[in-house]
């Protein structure tokens, strides 16, 4: 296991797949802030009304939100595509030698998902870390929401995992890489429609991002139910990976 | 080492291989022939067990490929046609994964990865990453990652089709050196010559059915007298050449346009005198006649045309 950790590692930081994971999300992080500061502004040089600018609420709270609301509706497309881009990446020949070396394919999807699966979640409660810090520095308020720094990060950091997981299953079925990121876009974006309407919200994976929203640092039952269950359909997806990649032939050029 | 019984496969409605037998013994270099589209890099992705098959039998060393994918695999090198590498790895670094893969130590790995850098003639590009290596450079690796993990038999699809002469010579050289240690080898080509350099045997495959399994040394046996070369003046039409037919040292004629193959039906020395001697009495003007070796081609391209 230890030689699948290192070339995943190796593959991550010389294809530069970490560096793109990590400046996405503080990006966001940072911009969140100063976007929040500069949207009364923004509004008042626009409509010239000072009314419509005084009603934008400018808090952390607001900031948070707006960030959380921006990886969702970018950074997740990007996981997605990062996960159908690496299985691509494999069964476009590249594992021919290593299978016929004696390479486990389930234990090649373990090593990515401990790889990049601690990179996202890392690197998300770090941006999550850097958004409340910096917005501290720049927002008014005398809230001090550290606690929330670790849950919010660790909420958005576990759903972003799961979009990533989504492009890996969706790959392994399709072969070309756009379309098995659009497909499975599309699938985590109805996912969270349903969650939407159901009284079973949490057993969703989409619930997390929910429960980002609120800002709540502590443990709540659905948020540990939402916990248990996004693990289970993580485990689930990261066994289905294997099992189709055992099943495809790798020896096809991606179309 | 290699027996294929019967194989068929089916991709949606088109049967690819339709019921091909061939066999390798342990430690021949075999060489696999066909157009494109005859079934060739199908087979070979069947015996390396990426791709399932419907009936038949395909045994890799006495075991079926469909219920010993695993066993079977750890007994093969595989060459694609254009190997895909991690680009990003050093090759070093990626001979060593290959071997760690295989559960050798650290050391042990380092050691089998330098041995095969060094038969490869790759030492001074070991720490150079795979994606700027030449097409040639990334032909030469592909076999030593192939060989990582020492495999009895040998897969090789195309090794030489996009490489400069220097780069064939090369993987031909190694090819030889692999045989005399003892590997088996199946090469799938389009380059006839090549395989009259280094294999001992070949099938031939045509619509996935195997049209020829024989010997090299057989064939030539088996093709019979030596055939004669004649350039025409201008294109010439077979039924022009009729009268010539009856001449006695004649048992077949090609035409091809401007030119024209004639098997002679014995190796009197006197054929061209007497072609030549025809074709004037017969008004035809013609640039001369050549003798023609018996080559692998001239048998390609008689049997895939159906003269045999």
């Amino acid at each position: 296991m230890s030689e699948l950790i290192w070339k995943e590692c190796l593959e991550g930081v010389r294809r530069k797949q970490v560096f793109a994971i990590g400046i996405l999300l503080i990006g966001f992080a940072l911009l969140s802030p100063v976007m929040m500061k500069a949207l009364p502004m923004l509004l008042e040089s626009q409509t010239g009304s000072e009314e419509i600018a005084a009603a934008i609420p400018v808090n952390l709270r607001e900031s948070v939100r707006s960030f959380a609301k921006n990886i969702h509706q970018i950074a997740t497309l990007l996981l997605v595509y990062l996960g159908a881009g690496q299985i691509a990446y494999e069964r476009n020949q590249r594992l021919v030698f290593p299978i016929h070396a004696g390479l486990n394919l389930r234990a090649m999807i373990r090593a990515k998902v401990l790889v990049y699966g601690g990179a996202i979640i890392g690197l998300t409660m770090i941006a999550t870390g850097a958004t409340i810090l910096y917005g501290m520095l720049l927002l008014p308020g005398s809230w001090k929401p550290m606690s929330i720094i670790g849950w919010t990060g660790l909420e958005i950091g576990i759903y972003l995992f799961t979009a990533y997981l989504i492009g890996m299953l969706a790959s392994s079925m399709i072969r070309n890489k756009v379309l098995a990121t659009v497909l499975g876009s599309l699938f985590l974006f109805l996912l969270g429609g349903i969650a939407g309407f159901t009284t079973f919200e949490w057993i969703f994976p989409t619930y997390l991002m929910t429960e980002a929203n609120f800002l709540i640092g502590y443990w709540t039952k659905p948020l540990m139910g939402c916990f248990l269950m996004t693990v289970a359909w993580c485990g689930l997806m990261i066994e289905a990976i294997g099992w189709k990649l055992n099943r495809t032939n790798i020896t096809m050029q991606e179309e | 080492m290699i027996r294929v019984d019967g194989l068929e496969k089916e991709f949606g409605s088109f049967l690819a291989l339709k019921g091909l037998n061939f066999h390798v013994p342990k430690g021949r270099v075999h060489g696999f022939l066909g157009h494109n589209g005859a079934g060739k890099t199908t087979t070979l992705n069947i015996l390396a067990g990426f791709s399932p098959y419907g009936k038949g039998s395909v045994q890799i060393d006495g075991m079926e490929v469909r219920d010993a994918k695993q066993a079977v695999q750890r007994k093969i090198g595989y060459l694609p046609e254009a190997p895909q590498f991690y680009e990003y790895m050093r090759a070093k670094e990626l001979l060593m994964y290959l071997g760690r893969i295989q559960k050798a130590s650290k050391l042990d790995a380092g050691k089998r990865a330098e041995e095969l850098l060094r038969l490869f003639g790759l030492e001074s590009a070991s720490k150079r990453k795979v994606g700027g290596f030449s097409r040639g450079m990334k032909q030469r690796l592909g076999m030593a990652c192939a060989l990582v993990h020492d495999p009895a038999l040998l897969l090789l699809d195309e090794p030489t089709s996009a490489l400069d002469p220097e780069g064939r010579r090369e993987v031909l050289e190694m090819i030889k050196k692999l045989k005399e240690a003892g590997k088996t080898i199946l090469i799938s080509t389009h380059i006839l010559s090549d395989v009259e350099r280094v294999c001992d045997s070949v099938t031939m495959i045509k619509n996935g059915t195997c049209i020829l399994d024989a010997d090299i040394a057989a064939l030539k046996e088996i093709q019979g007298p030596a055939g004669y070369r004649i350039e025409f003046v201008r294109a010439i039409k077979e039924a022009e050449l009729h009268d010539l037919q009856s001449t006695a040292c004649i048992s077949e004629l090609i035409c091809e346009e401007e030119s024209c193959l004639v098997k002679a039906s014995n190796e009197d020395s006197e054929v061209s005198l007497l072609l030549a001697k025809a074709l004037s009495e017969l008004k035809i003007p013609f640039h001369g006649i050549q003798r023609q070796e018996r080559t692998l081609e001239e048998l390609y391209i008689r049997r895939m045309n159906g003269y045999e």
